[in-house]
């Protein structure tokens, strides 16, 4: 296998299923650099776009500071042509807990969310890792919390 | 001035739901002072022993920035002894149910437990009704699964 070599879907469903497995272990920060792109990252998120691994880390550590009991079930993972970098298109449901003390209760998020990513393989590893994640639309389930 | 004679479980049942049903819902502590002694209040947890009012404040200030998704159910009261016309303890047992989140652990925890209390209660000499003077925690037994204080 070579840098040129195209990057499938399985490649990615693997990929995404790795992402969101750690996304939801609250893994330490560091497992996640085999997954993202060195150069070049990308993530916009409806909050904000997050540049870099810095940027990554950033939004990483805010966000395991907010959500508990959180919970991703990848329903989709497309790619259009097997190339390098390719374009996938990512649905995934995330179940998710936020709470603001005092109050009483936790409050639950229940939402599709639709990404495009762009993959890119490693020149290190030749593994495929995203170089762009973009939000693309939310939608919530009837009586979820809202971001 | 309020009931008189002999505190009745039915009174103290009263008192129960409502001190707990405070605490579940989180509510403003001023809530509380109707429930509460204004003066001699003591109240012993398993980790703090509070004086006052303003001991109870600054715990449950505390408490409620802890623990959320609270459930209190109270399963009995027994008065134990009477005092006075205007005085008695009382064995309270109640049920506790509730979470707390350490970030950035992934999954949050739930305790439930039950506790037995031992209450000092009088009447409370301007509005007649009971109100809590002692307040001792005296069992904590957690259910299988639990998470731990």
């Amino acid at each position: 296998m070579n840098e040129s070599t195209p990057i499938t879907e399985s490649e990615v469903q693997a990929l995404a299923a790795n992402w969101y497995a750690k996304l939801d272990a609250h893994a330490p920060v560091e497992d996640f650099m085999p997954l993202l792109a060195q150069q070049g990252l990308e993530m916009h998120y409806p909050e904000g776009v997050f540049k870099g691994i810095e940027g990554f880390q950033e939004w990483y550590n805010r966000v395991i500071r907010l959500f508990f009991d959180e919970h991703h079930e990848l329903k989709e993972v497309a790619v259009l042509q097997p190339a390098d970098p390719a374009n996938a298109t990512v649905v995934v449901n995330w179940q998710g807990s936020f709470w603001k003390p005092p109050e009483p209760r936790s409050q639950r998020i229940v939402l599709d969310s639709y990404h495009t990513w762009v993959v890119k393989r490693s020149p290190d590893t030749n593994k495929p890792a995203i170089l762009k994640y973009v939000v693309e639309k939310l939608e919530y389930a009837k009586g979820s919390a809202r971001l | 001035m309020g009931a008189t004679g002999s505190i009745t479980e039915a009174e103290l049942r009263q008192l129960a739901d409502e001190f707990y049903g405070r605490l579940a819902a989180h509510a403003p502590v001023e809530q509380f002072d109707e429930l509460l002694a204004k003066e001699g209040l003591v109240m012993k947890h398993p980790n703090a022993d509070l004086h006052g009012r303003d001991g109870f404040a600054q715990w449950y200030g505390n408490t409620i920035h802890r623990f959320f998704n609270e459930t209190h159910t109270v399963r009995s009261v027994t008065i134990t002894r009477t005092v006075s016309d205007a005085e008695c303890e009382a064995e309270v047992v109640e049920g506790w149910q509730a979470s707390f989140w350490n970030p950035p652990e992934p999954r949050s925890q739930r305790i439930q437990a039950d506790s037995g209390h031992l209450w000092g209660v009088r009447r409370d000499p301007d509005t007649g009704k009971p109100v809590i003077v002692t307040y001792a925690v005296t069992s904590v037994q957690y259910a299988p699964g639990s998470a731990r204080l």
